[in-house]
């Protein structure tokens, strides 16, 4: 059977009106998806029939689309139990169907309103967030740079010390802990061409408010100072000028220093 | 804040859009479908306005009563707006859908034991096509209110559209009712169809 016989036999139509048997039913199907001339003419003859429903139209009574809204809204509600109706649907079906389409309306436009302000306060959050996520970053890279500021000081140091150890000149005195503080250590650098004194107390603790490191050196068996510490001139600026020293030690003492150590307040001390 | 700014003018658009569409009166049937599936009290006002003319003609036609029309009529939307998923189209348009639905639940009536009880009650064997009760003035139109445009199709093609589409006949009632071989059933209502297809036409 070629498509215009198919066509012809009448099978669209009885399909259309339900009569056809399942068997006829599952092929139109299958043939209507393969063949467009076919599918073509069971539009066609669907659009028939719709338009003799169209051109026999009856208006119906005046009061049948309440009714019948009504019959729907009692359904829903009889078949789903849980499922409370709104206030709003229950008192509407009275009312004129324009302003139920503009209600339906109004709260289309509020959830529509309420969906932009949420995805605006999503996008608020967003940006709050991504700007913290910048702070953080700019902090770190802060914390970068004075990192790196701190190993630049440092290394400048290292380098000051690589110089004075270097030097040829450079008489180094290891100062060892004594009592209390074994585990402190300093080191005395003494130019034996200038006499300069350079010292590096890096490990000794933190001198406390108003203290101060003060560097002595034992000429024949009497305490000199050498000179005020501060951790500026740690490695870097001559002390003192010492023309003689055994020994060199260190004690702590009030800011701007004492004229005679205080024995008790000794760190270190070690001899040439 | 770009992103802001973006999100506000789409959001505006939407709405508008949204709003235009909630006003608009026309809706493909894609979009009805749509609204209906949701359960959109605007899909069936848009459904009410457009289709109840057509469903409420088609079973008028079928039970010949306006009381029953109107009790049916209400099964029928009912069955649209609770069975709209089940709706494929695949197997054919909406319109046609509804309009077996209409003329299901219609036929169906017709077909049940206390309809066909009040039937003898009332004693009018040609009840379907004598119907005096309803009468009206309309010269384009029949007892009911009906366009003539099947009043205009031969008699035989006629009788076999109401038979099959207004009275629910299967294929193998009607080769009996008519002593004509099922094919030819089948042939001659794609003739009527065909025929009935250029009557209507001119009533468009």
């Amino acid at each position: 059977m070629n498509t215009k016989e198919y066509i012809s036999s009448g099978i669209i139509e009885s399909y259309i009106l339900g009569l056809a048997s399942p068997d006829e039913a599952g092929i139109l199907e299958c043939v209507m998806k393969n063949n467009a001339e076919v599918k073509a003419a069971f539009e066609e003859a669907q659009k028939t029939l719709e338009d003799l429903a169209t051109a026999q139209a009856v208006i119906p009574p005046d009061d049948l689309r309440t009714k019948i809204w009504n019959k729907i809204q009692q359904e829903q509600t009889s078949e789903t139990p849980e499922e409370v109706a709104p206030v709003v649907s229950a008192d509407i079906p009275a009312a004129k169907p324009q302003e139920e389409i503009r209600i339906q309306g109004n709260s289309n436009w509020k959830v529509y309103a309420v969906a932009a302000s949420v995805l605006f306060l999503i996008s608020v959050a967003g940006n709050i967030f991504w700007m913290n996520d910048q702070a953080k970053a700019r902090e770190e890279i802060a914390q970068i740079k004075t990192e790196k500021k701190n190993q630049d000081l440092a290394m400048q140091k290292m380098n000051q010390k690589m110089v004075m150890v270097s030097n040829p000149d450079m008489k180094m005195v290891m100062l060892k802990g004594v009592e209390k503080h074994t585990d402190s250590k300093a080191m005395v650098f003494w130019d034996t061409k200038t006499k300069e004194v350079y010292l590096n107390a890096e490990s000794l603790p933190k001198a406390p408010q108003g203290m101060q490191y003060q560097l002595w050196a034992i000429a024949d068996g009497k305490p000199v100072s050498a000179g005020m510490y501060s951790e500026e001139k740690d490695s870097k600026v001559a002390l003192a000028n010492i023309p003689k020293a055994q020994a060199f030690a260190i004690t702590l003492e009030k800011q701007g220093g004492s004229p005679v150590p205080t024995m008790e307040n000794m760190y270190v001390m070690g001899e040439i | 804040m770009m992103v802001q700014v973006l999100l506000i003018i789409s959001f505006i658009l939407l709405h508008l859009e949204r709003k235009i569409s909630t006003i608009k009166t026309q809706y493909s049937e894609e979009q009805l479908i749509v609204l209906l599936k949701e359960k959109n009290e605007n899909g069936f006002h848009y459904l009410y306005d457009h289709y109840s003319g057509a469903l409420y003609g088609v079973i008028l036609r079928i039970v010949q009563s306006k009381d029953y029309t109107e009790e049916i009529i209400q099964d029928v939307f009912v069955k649209i707006w609770n069975s709209i998923q089940q709706y494929d189209s695949s197997k054919g348009r909406f319109y046609t859908w509804m309009i077996n639905i209409a003329r299901n639940t219609a036929i169906d009536y017709l077909k049940s034991k206390g309809f066909q009880n009040e039937l003898k009650n009332q004693s009018l064997p040609d009840f379907v096509y004598n119907s005096a009760e309803l009468s009206t003035t309309n010269d384009s139109s029949d007892f009911i209110g009906f366009n003539k445009v099947l009043e205009s199709l031969e008699s035989d093609k006629k009788e076999l559209i109401d038979l099959a589409y207004y009275q629910g006949y299967t294929q193998n009632e009607i080769s009996e009712k008519l002593k004509i071989p099922l094919g030819t059933v089948k042939t001659k209502m794609r003739n009527a169809l065909m025929k009935l297809k250029d009557l209507l036409k001119d009533y468009q």
